[in-house]
């Protein structure tokens, strides 16, 4: 392999990278609200509560949810709506007792009658599905630049409600966005916090499932003097993918070429000043994926060999007798693998000018989709253990792209007759 | 290199019907396809799943060995033991584990120093070897589907059949080997402390038997099914050493001419797209 790579550092396998999901955040989350509308938010759930509630921050930790993404993972955040699942981490503060006021508060707290303290819940006790009290009150995803007094406002409903603690924790609302809780104060206790993509998040929308798509310029490539057209002018030889200046004058007249961001042609393909096409993929390994049912292949059979061979075996197999007849037919059926058909043209690559690039093989058409780029090195060997001076293994280099071959059903299905029975 | 692909004939809307696109697109090239098959029992694609890039000039395997109908590959790897990144106390650690030679007892240097002394060898200090190589054992992917590699070249696409996909990781054999020797090493010892205890022991005291069951080999009819017969064979067919050539080397240029089709006859195509659906539908 004498060509250059195309990309200016070794072609690894990092093209078309797409490794991790991109941070789209989620988009359900309240984001930005400021403490003003937590803190109002807090205090409008607390029903009559004007009483801070005195919470003895180092006596009680409070509670660590594991790091599960809020999104997605846990079952208890999408489902019903229990802090449930998680792996927590519970202190024990000996200052359970809440002040009375908030006894009050719960005892006049006419929703759940007969439920709050009985279960004694949301005052930083221990029970299994209330997990907030202290720093860590909302969660890992929680955030909002609350400063303690906000958040013991927020603990204080946590308190008040007792057992009805699903009803106001909002997963995603503005008082857990993390960012919000912990973004204003900057002190020694604020938690670090990492940016949080949610496992489903990436290409598609949640919402409808539809994705963002970009068009992408084809890369625009020149003719190289050495090698090809000795006419034009001398331009100078830049990378492959560049433009650069000596293509401009001519592409002024003709408008550049867009084709989808996600085309399979965007990397093996690209556009010279005059409009053809040109490949920038030259003895770059790709890799193909074909179903497991292929189109049989054979060599050509010569016309005037035909009718004699056609009549020939008609009468040889009448001659047979009725097994072997089954057996020549059984024959005819198997399906070869690609590996056992002889070598030669099976079809075309069909390049078009929005990216798309179809598969011609014989009769039947597929479609080629970007297959997935893996992250980690993949080696093509030759191995050769079968000659007797010198066995050797022969790397030949990485593969660089995969695709995706898939039959396109709309032709296979047109004119296609179908006789309902 | 690159090849100007003549611009095909102007897309007729029939053509778009017949690709399935849109209304306004066109087709810009038609690039031919062909098969090739003369690499194909010998293409093996091997995966290192640890490794993000390539190796780099002198950090490929050194060496290889293969069984090739178990499909099985091991590569040497090599170690820079001089790298700033390298653990001595490590290396030399499990630098045990790299050759066969036994771990030395207490017992063994007491006899090696007598043996020493008695032909007035003076004991001279060993350099430590270091663990310099990391051994990748393979484990084959089963195919699930057809898979080929291509190269363009020239204007066409050559394809060729893969049969074969293999997973690299890094194997810690030397830790095993490390076990096995002190094992080893162990019984040497209470070996050694019997026959002194046996020794010291006056006659007529009774003796403890100690009393170990072999495993019998052949303990009626056992099970032979078609994993154990596969492990088996794969065990008994012997390792063959292989020599490595990156892909800078000459020897890489010639093979990966190979992958280029030998013959451009055009071949016919047995398929109609009618036996294809039902191929693929399995209806029959």
């Amino acid at each position: 392999m004498s060509t250059p790579p195309v990309e200016n550092t070794t072609p690894s396998v990092q093209k078309q990278t797409r490794r991790f999901a991109p941070t789209i955040r989620g988009r359900g989350r309240g984001r930005g609200s400021g403490p003003a509308d937590a803190s109002a938010d807090a205090s409008s759930s607390t029903a009559t509560d004007t009483v801070q509630v005195k919470v003895e921050a180092d006596a009680s930790i409070g509670h660590v949810q594991s790091e599960g993404p809020v999104e997605g993972r846990l079952q208890s955040v999408h489902g019903p709506k229990t802090r449930g699942g998680a792996a927590k981490f519970f202190t024990r503060s000996p200052r359970l007792r809440t002040t009375s006021a908030i006894d009050q508060a719960i005892k006049s707290d006419s929703r759940d009658g007969g439920r709050g303290r009985g279960r004694g819940r949301g005052r930083g006790m221990v029970v299994e599905e209330v997990s907030a009290s202290g720093i860590f009150s909302l969660g890992p995803s929680a955030a909002g630049s609350r400063s303690r007094s906000n958040m013991m406002a927020s603990m204080g409903a946590a308190a008040s409600y007792g057992g009805d603690v699903s009803q106001q924790y909002d997963e995603n609302g503005a008082d857990t966005d993390m960012m919000v809780l912990f973004g204003r104060t900057l002190d020694t206790n604020t938690p670090d916090m990492v940016n949080h993509v949610a496992r489903t998040a990436g290409e598609l929308e949640p919402s409808d499932l539809t994705r963002t798509r970009t068009k992408a310029p084809w890369t625009k490539t020149k003719t190289d003097n050495d090698k090809m057209d000795i006419d034009t002018p001398v331009k100078s030889e830049g990378a492959e993918k560049d433009g650069g200046e000596g293509a401009d004058t001519q592409s002024t007249t003709q408008e550049p070429w867009l084709m989808e961001d996600d085309a399979p042609a965007r990397h093996l393909f690209a556009v010279n000043e005059n409009n053809k096409v040109v490949s920038v993929a030259d003895d770059e390994l790709l890799f193909f994926q074909l179903p497991k049912v292929v189109p049989q292949f054979d060599l050509p059979v010569k016309e005037d060999e035909v009718n004699e061979d056609v009549d020939m075996v008609k009468d040889k197999e009448a001659d047979l007798p009725a097994p072997a007849q089954k057996a020549t037919l059984e024959e005819k059926m198997n399906q070869l693998s690609l590996s056992e058909m002889p070598n030669g043209s099976i079809g075309k690559l069909v390049v078009f000018k929005s990216g798309k690039i179809k598969l011609k093989m014989g009769d039947i058409l597929y479609d080629l989709d970007n297959g997935m780029t893996s992250s980690f090195l993949e080696n093509l060997m030759v191995v050769d253990t079968e000659s007797e001076q010198l066995k050797k293994s022969i790397e030949l280099g990485h593969l660089v792209q995969k695709f995706t071959c898939i039959p396109n059903i709309n032709s296979l299905l047109e004119g296609h007759e179908y006789t309902s029975s | 290199m690159d090849v100007d692909h003549e611009a095909p004939p102007a897309t007729t809307q029939d053509d778009r019907d017949f690709y399935n696109v849109d209304p306004d697109d066109e087709i810009v090239a038609e690039l031919p396809v062909y098969l090739s098959n003369a690499l194909t029992p010998f293409l093996y694609l091997l995966q290192y799943p640890m490794r993000q890039t390539p190796f780099a000039e002198r950090q490929g395997p050194l060496a290889a060995r293969i069984k090739p109908n178990a499909k099985m590959v091991q590569l040497d790897l090599p170690l820079d033991t001089r790298s700033t990144h390298y653990s001595t106390e490590r290396g030399e650690e499990f630098s045990m584990g790299m050759h066969d030679k036994a771990v030395k007892t207490a017992y063994d240097r007491r006899m090696e120093e007598y043996e020493d002394e008695r032909q007035g060898i003076k004991s001279k200090k060993k350099e430590e070897e270091l663990l310099d190589k990391m051994t990748l054992t393979s484990t084959l992917i089963p195919t699930q589907t057809n898979y080929l590699v291509g190269v363009l070249h020239q204007g066409e696409l050559h394809l060729t059949p893969l049969q074969t996909i293999i997973q690299m990781r890094p194997g810690f054999s030397y830790l095993d080997k490390i076990d096995d020797k002190l094992k080893a090493a162990n019984k040497r010892i209470q070996e050694v402390e019997r026959q002194e205890e046996k020794k010291k022991q006056e006659k007529g005291e009774p003796q403890t038997l100690q009393v170990s069951m072999k495993q019998g080999d052949n303990q009626g009819a056992t099970r032979r099914n078609i994993y154990s017969m596969a492990v088996r064979n794969a065990d008994d067919e012997d390792w063959q050493p292989v020599v490595y050539y990156d892909q800078n080397s000459p020897e890489a240029e010639a093979a990966y001419q190979g992958l280029y089709t030998t013959s451009r006859s055009e071949l016919q195509c047995k398929t109609t797209r009618a036996a294809f659906l039902d191929e693929m539908s399995a209806i029959k």
